[in-house]
């Protein structure tokens, strides 16, 4: 019962915090925004029994993901997008794809997996099982990952560096 | 309520759903990037619960998840250094005043 209580708390956070991280009108607020829902995110991985991915949600989606558009954000000089010159067909055309893919997708779920449950007292597997999987049936997906991030970093650089 | 699948299909799709209006309605790069990084949530969030579902938090689901989540981390550093480029460049971060070939 408190279990319900508190999930459907972090439920609200996270449907409330992405709508206004999504449709509020200053960048710095839309940052923030997301990364409180994205910090209750990691709370429903806890209910889910994923603890290393919830530790590991906060460290790179908030420790380094927001900080880094809050970074942003903060080194532009200020610019203002003219609110006035609204597209209606544009926001027309945006509200209803995405209106038809919720649709379509709900009355999918909707027919199969409505009453299904989720056994939450049985553990999920743990660190010890991820590094056993990671050292060696993936060990080359996560070599070319470790190779990505690092020429994303050295990409980053060379994109940002001033000219001489 | 939290052991029922549904809830989290529900939230993963809004998440989504969400993600994409903004994407396709907003006009400031930054925010559209915000978006994106949502619709990449929900999508995690979908896969777990259903890992959790199926074969009972199996260790290799959370593998896939740390995958896109290293995905996630390369993707916005890309994304943020050419937003900044491009502010640079044409003092201007309204994604429909960028259609011109200006050079």
């Amino acid at each position: 019962m408190l279990n319900d209580v508190i999930f459907l708390i972090f439920w609200l956070v996270i449907a409330v915090f992405a709508v206004l991280a999504v449709f509020l009108q200053k960048p710095i607020y839309n940052a923030f925004a997301m990364a409180f829902s994205i910090f209750s995110i990691a709370g429903m991985y806890v209910f889910l029994g994923y603890e290393f991915l919830a530790a590991l949600q906060v460290l790179v989606y908030v420790g380094a993901i927001s900080v880094a558009i809050i970074f942003v954000i903060m080194l532009s000089p200020p610019v203002t997008v003219s609110p006035k010159k609204i597209n209606p067909y544009k926001i027309f055309i945006g509200i209803v794809t995405s209106l038809a893919l919720f649709i379509l997708i709900f009355v999918l779920y909707y027919g199969k997996f409505l009453s299904e449950k989720i056994n939450l007292n049985q553990p999920s597997q743990g660190v010890k099982e991820i590094g056993n999987l990671l050292a060696m049936p993936y060990a080359v997906p996560f070599e070319i990952i470790s190779v990505i991030l690092l020429v994303a970093i050295m990409g980053a650089i060379v994109l940002a560096k001033k000219e001489e | 309520m939290a052991s029922s699948l549904f809830s989290y299909l529900l939230l993963s799709l809004f998440l989504v759903c969400l993600g994409l209006v903004g994407v396709l309605i907003r006009r400031n790069l930054v925010i559209m990037l915000i978006c994106i990084e949502l619709i990449l949530n929900g999508v995690t969030l979908n896969l777990l619960a259903i890992n959790k579902f199926v074969t009972g938090g199996a260790a290799v689901g959370q593998v896939i998840a740390i995958f896109i989540i290293a995905l996630a981390a390369a993707e916005t550093t890309i994304a943020l250094a050419l937003i900044f480029l491009t502010f640079r460049h044409y003092k201007e971060i309204d994604s429909e005043k960028l259609n011109e070939l200006k050079g």
